[in-house]
């Protein structure tokens, strides 16, 4: 049976359960955030659009162009796009802006909010997720 | 973005008026696919004895039906806990 990315939503949970917790756990805990949401959408979007994850996400995963499909899909993506948005910059920000504060609370929001998009996603029809707007790309051929 | 970011707060005042806000940030952040993206990120942090889902249930579903795509594209909007959860 396929990987479920929402199982990431226990994996963050468990990072924060300690005490004290590293900043290396709240950080990767925001991250599992983002990913038990970005991973649902692309295995949805793979298994209903009959396209293999490589023609729809290429190799650099289409992060940006996945924000803008929701933003511009129906009104069912309309209403989590804000906190997607939200999710895609604590991750960022997690995993690339060491000066940047990440705390525990941060995390804990992320995961929440996190929780909050998968369960609105997952209650969208397969038709509405088809007619996102991110087409596969073109190949790119290696010109050596 | 000053319009959207009071309506936002109203309406969310209106569902949890002890909603308390961080001050908005102007935040462009670049991911592996090298498309930088720029928003307005504005928290709202609800009570702990609030229910978290069904505030959200309610909020964006407004939001999304009071702003423009031009509005809510540029916003990223987190809610967070004030004081311990129950």
């Amino acid at each position: 049976m396929a990987f479920d990315p929402k199982v990431f939503l226990e994996t963050g949970r468990l990072l924060l359960a300690g005490a004290p917790v590293s900043e290396a756990a709240v950080r990767t805990a925001c991250g599992r955030a983002y990913y038990a949401v970005y991973g649902s959408i692309r295995t949805r979007l793979c298994r209903v659009k009959g396209v293999s994850a490589t023609d729809l996400f290429g190799r650099a995963g289409r992060h940006g162009d996945v924000i803008k499909a929701l933003t511009h899909g129906s009104a069912d993506f309309k209403r989590v796009c804000a906190q997607y948005r939200r999710l895609h910059i604590t991750r960022v920000t997690s995993d690339y802006r060491y000066s940047t504060q990440v705390t525990r609370q941060e995390a804990e929001r992320a995961l929440d909010d996190a929780a909050w998009v998968a369960s609105r996603l997952a209650s969208i029809p397969d038709g509405h997720f088809n007619s996102l707007p991110l087409a596969p790309q073109q190949p790119q051929w290696n010109a050596r | 973005m000053r319009r959207p970011v009071e309506l936002m707060k109203r309406l969310a005042r209106q569902l949890e008026p002890r909603a308390l806000f961080r001050a908005p940030e102007v935040v462009s952040v670049a991911d592996d696919d090298g498309v930088e993206l720029t928003a307005v990120v504005v928290d709202v942090f609800i009570p702990g004895d609030s229910d978290g889902m069904a505030f959200r249930d309610s909020f964006f579903e407004v939001l999304a039906d009071v702003l423009g795509p031009h509005d809510l594209e540029r916003l990223a909007v987190g809610v967070g806990r004030l004081g311990p959860a129950p």
